[in-house]
């Protein structure tokens, strides 16, 4: 049970985060691959927060949440006039360089040693809620003219400053409401592992991130939901290949990418239309 | 409607089915989980803690096993990820084991302690990092055991030997900043070293991925460092090794495990592999490894590294417990692990103190490199491990 | 003062002078023609309005307001809407997200309605989709509302273009080769509308083309660009007879035949 609880929570953890990807990837095309920084300032803030200095803990929630956004401004400033390729290159180096900052201030953030002794605050209600309440975010972001307007500028920015969309603001709302939300899953993160080191933010997860947004089809929400459940379940699946199992998930996501160049749901969401279409073809089959 | 709930129906049984599967660990095994990194950057390390156990677990079940009941070993993948480790440490304890061989991964520890004391299946490891045993309210994590040197232990070894026996006060330090075990063999080391009256005279750091380290060591022997105190990986360690000797700073490394055989045959130069000391958890000429060493020579085709004793070491702690407490529970093995004492193992006599979850006054082989040649000089503890009740 | 005023409009490219003091006007309900040959400079000249590029030299006044220097998206806001020679429409959208996308730069809601689903997030999202669906009606493009402009054919992916610019509040709608692709049907079809269009909302409007029966129909006043430069200007009438105008588009030896 402990196990199959703890899964659920690392994917609803990652949910989150995958969620802020999607939102800068899938939404904006952007690529952003130092997005796992944002998790490693909501942890770390949060819990040097508790730890240190005895703050409680939603003020505590809410100023690492605004770390992360002010990190993310910090970045997204001189970064969204830039062209797409150097977004990915100075994200990059931004995401290191705050691993490398967490590894310098031991003082502080206890070095490459980690902080421990974190309160475990994050049970499994508190996840279910919290993925609940950023998915819904995150179906109005697009669904309003916010998500609208990034779909528009993904396809052609040019077109999209024509249409008087001003590209440089709404991508700079779009990084901190993606800030926000992945500085929050590092924070759900350190509450449940009571451990954080630096060197588990690395860009390795801001790839994989952005691989999962991919596979679940990079304009589909409902298919970044599905890959991020899709992929965190799958290497627990795959135990039973021990050694072979990095390979094994390695070929399994390949083959999707290769042969659903659109990813697993290219385009389409599950909404009440289509779901209705759904039943009906079900309930046509019969006669 | 009727179709409707015979699906139902058969998905129950199913599921029933799967679950008495794996929750049915037949009354005759014993289940023992095992966390090591088979797929990841130190999957070395991992595959041979594995091994280590295996052949233990052989051995106690060809002499008849527990309390007449067999023992299995169950081994998870951790990918030396926090993440991946919690996982496994909780599927493990679904799947029912008494106890589980730890990695040799500090950071893993750490994570697992607060969820190992809730679960109360007791964690056996080689995590150096003593924040893993000892919580920062100085009480012991009930769950988390340690079977070698702490990293306190470690270095304060290392320390007492350069100051106490090799007569070196001025030291310089060069340790990886970005890397959890060299600073955590970093820092008491130089805590003993200016406790006893010596000095540090350049403390030098990098961090991981860099190859040319010789800024920093030209800097440690412009301080006039007379030794140099390295507790790194061993790749970094053979380019510093090397480096040593192109600026020309002929003084003695002071190094850690990662020093110990194959390191010199790495370095292939026997003017470069000179004049370093270091400890490791056994020598190859000590007469309780020989049956481990056969064993895996005829198995495996070459000769096992420390990890494989380690991994040995854990089952026959997982075991004493049992017998101590007098039970195969995971309850008997919690209660048993903190009074093992005197237990002769392959990497020394293991007492582990009730105060710590640490092993108590624990002795390191140790060693000199000379001209690429390892020269072995006898077990050393420092006076200050040495507890009243161990041997 | 007319509605759009735009003064010795200079650009250059790497030495080439793509548009060389170029002037010209547009009054409100005005429909003027741009024409030249390929590589004259017209494209080039809507995308300095519309502030693609930076002006060398010159000045752009809507209203007597100076336009140049400004942000795209503030030019546009302030009331220049246009459409593309390749066809710019947004892929990842359906076609009346397309129209919508257009006026959503005027909705006033912010992230915090729009998170509590306020009031004013959700009348602002009924106003948009009501007044694209009438844009889309406008063209003739009403049933294909949620279908993906990609899945449209060539001549209502252009119509679908001109909704968009109409859902920006042009005050002047600038209009690149909108006939280019049509078939004859289309074309006539096409004229009738920019007329409607122009009765309706009243601006005025910049067309490119090299259809000759958009130009000479609909056009009060036409320039001709070669080279950048302003060669003629006049009614269809005037150009029409213009003799450096017929050569710089058919070569001199042609030069008896008409245009």
């Amino acid at each position: 049970m402990d196990y199959f609880v703890s899964t659920v929570i690392f994917t609803g953890i990652a949910l989150i985060g995958v969620l802020g990807v999607y939102l800068i990837t899938g939404l904006t095309g952007l690529f952003s691959l130092g997005q796992a920084a944002f998790m490693a300032i909501g942890g770390y803030v949060s819990a040097v927060l508790i730890r240190n200095y005895n703050v409680p803990v939603v003020p505590a929630v809410a100023l690492a949440i605004v770390a992360a956004m002010l990190a993310a401004l910090l970045v997204g400033l001189p970064t969204v006039r830039l062209r797409r390729d150097y977004i990915s290159l100075v994200t990059l180096g931004f995401g290191e360089a705050i691993v490398a900052l967490l590894n310098n201030s031991a003082n502080i953030t206890g070095g490459a040693m980690g902080i421990s002794g974190i309160p475990q605050l994050t049970t499994l209600p508190v996840v279910l809620v919290s993925v609940v309440v950023c998915l819904a975010l995150v179906i109005l972001y697009k669904n309003s003219k916010y998500g609208r307007q990034c779909l528009a500028l993904r396809s052609d920015e040019l077109a999209a400053k024509s249409m008087g969309i001003d590209v440089y603001r709404l991508k700079l709302i779009t990084f901190l409401f993606a800030g926000a939300l992945t500085g929050y899953s590092g924070v759900l993160f350190g509450f449940y592992t009571t451990y954080l080191e630096p060197a588990a933010f690395n860009w390795i997860i801001s790839a994989e991130w952005t691989i999962i947004v991919f596979v679940g089809g990079v304009n589909s929400l409902t298919g970044t939901v599905l890959a991020t459940i899709l992929l965190t379940w799958l290497p627990e699946f795959l135990r039973f290949a021990s050694e072979w199992r990095v390979a094994i998930y390695c070929v399994i996501v390949l083959l999707i990418v290769n042969y659903r160049t659109a990813g697993i749901m290219g385009e389409r969401e599950l909404s009440p239309k289509t779901l209705r279409r759904l039943l009906g073809r079900t309930k046509e089959a019969p006669r | 409607m009727k179709n409707g709930t015979r699906k139902w129906l058969f998905c129950a049984v199913l599921v029933a089915l799967l679950a008495g599967f794996v929750g049915a660990a037949s009354a005759k095994e014993i289940l023992i989980g095992n966390m090591q990194d088979i797929s990841g950057p130190t999957s070395v390390w991992g595959n041979a803690v594995t091994r280590g156990a295996e052949i233990a677990v052989e051995k106690i079940n060809a002499a008849g096993g527990v309390d007449g009941a067999m023992l299995k070993l169950i081994t998870m993948d951790t990918k030396a990820n926090v993440q991946e480790a919690i996982k496994g440490y909780n599927s493990l304890v679904s799947s029912g084991v008494v106890a589980v061989v730890g990695p040799p991964v500090s950071n893993i520890g750490l994570a697992l302690g607060p969820i190992a004391n809730k679960a109360g299946v007791p964690v056996v490891g080689s995590f150096i990092d003593p924040r893993v045993t000892v919580g920062e309210d100085g009480k012991p994590q009930a769950a988390m055991f340690l079977m070698q040197p702490s990293s306190v232990q470690y270095s304060e070894i290392m320390a007492s030997y350069t100051i106490d026996v090799l007569g070196l006060k001025k030291i310089g330090v060069l340790y990886d900043q970005s890397n959890a075990f060299a600073v955590s063999l970093m820092k008491p080391y130089v805590e003993y070293i200016k406790a006893a009256g010596g000095e540090i005279v350049s403390e030098q750091v990098y961090t991981k991925g860099d190859k040319d380290f010789k800024t920093q060591l030209t800097k440690i022997k412009e301080a006039g460092a007379d030794c140099l105190y390295f507790p790194n990986y061993i790749q970094e360690a053979v380019l510093v090794t090397n480096q040593r000797k192109q600026i020309g700073f002929d003084v003695p490394i002071i190094g850690g495990l990662d020093f110990a055989p194959p390191f010199a045959s790495l370095v292939n130069d026997p003017e470069a592999a000179n004049n370093i000391y270091l400890a490791n958890n056994f020598s190859e000429k000590e007469p309780q490894l020989k049956e481990v060493w056969d064993v895996y020579k005829a198995k495996y085709g070459e000769n096992p590294v420390n990890k494989v004793f380690l991994g040995y070491d854990k089952i026959l702690l997982i075991q004493e417990a049992m017998k101590l407490a007098g039970g195969t529970s995971s309850e008997h093995v919690m209660k048993g692990m903190p009074v093992v004492a005197n237990l002769e193992g392959t990497t020394g006599v293991l007492t582990i103190s009730p105060d710590t979850h640490q092993p108590v006054g624990l002795s390191m082989v140790m060693y000199k490199i000379e001209k690429g040649e390892y020269v072995e000089l006898g077990r050393y503890v420092p006076e200050k491990h040495r507890a009243p009740w161990s041997k | 003062m007319s509605l759009l005023e735009v003064r010795n409009l200079t650009k250059s490219f790497g030495g080439v002078r793509a548009v060389d003091d170029f002037s010209f006007g547009a009054e409100q309900g005005e429909i003027v023609g741009i024409i030249g040959p390929n590589g004259a400079g017209k494209t080039t000249a809507f995308n300095l309005i519309t502030g693609v590029y930076p002006l060398d030299r010159g000045s752009i006044l809507l209203e007597g307001k100076e336009l140049a220097g400004k942000e795209q998206f503030e030019i546009t806001r302030s009331g220049i809407g246009r459409t593309f020679q390749n066809i710019r429409l947004f892929k990842g959208l359906s076609v009346l997200e397309n129209v919508m996308t257009a006026a959503d730069p005027y909705s006033p809601y912010g992230l915090f309605s729009l998170f509590t689903l306020g009031a004013a997030f959700r009348r602002r999202e009924r106003e948009v989709r009501a007044a694209a669906m009438e844009y889309l009606a406008l063209v003739g493009l009403e049933k294909y509302a949620d279908e993906k402009p990609s899945n449209l054919p060539y001549g209502l992916q252009r119509k679908l273009e001109i909704a968009r610019a109409l859902a920006t509040g042009p005050k002047v709608l600038l209009l690149d080769e909108p006939a280019a692709g049509l078939n004859p049907s289309e074309v006539r079809e096409f004229i009738g509308l920019v007329g409607e269009l122009r009765e309706r909302f009243g601006f005025a409007v910049l067309v490119i083309e090299h259809r000759m029966e958009v130009i000479m129909t609909l056009c009060s006043r036409i320039y001709v660009l070669n080279f950048g430069k302003l060669l003629a200007s006049g009614t269809p009438a005037e150009i029409r007879a213009n003799h450096e105008v017929t050569e710089a588009y058919i070569g001199k030896e042609d030069a008896s035949c008409s245009v």
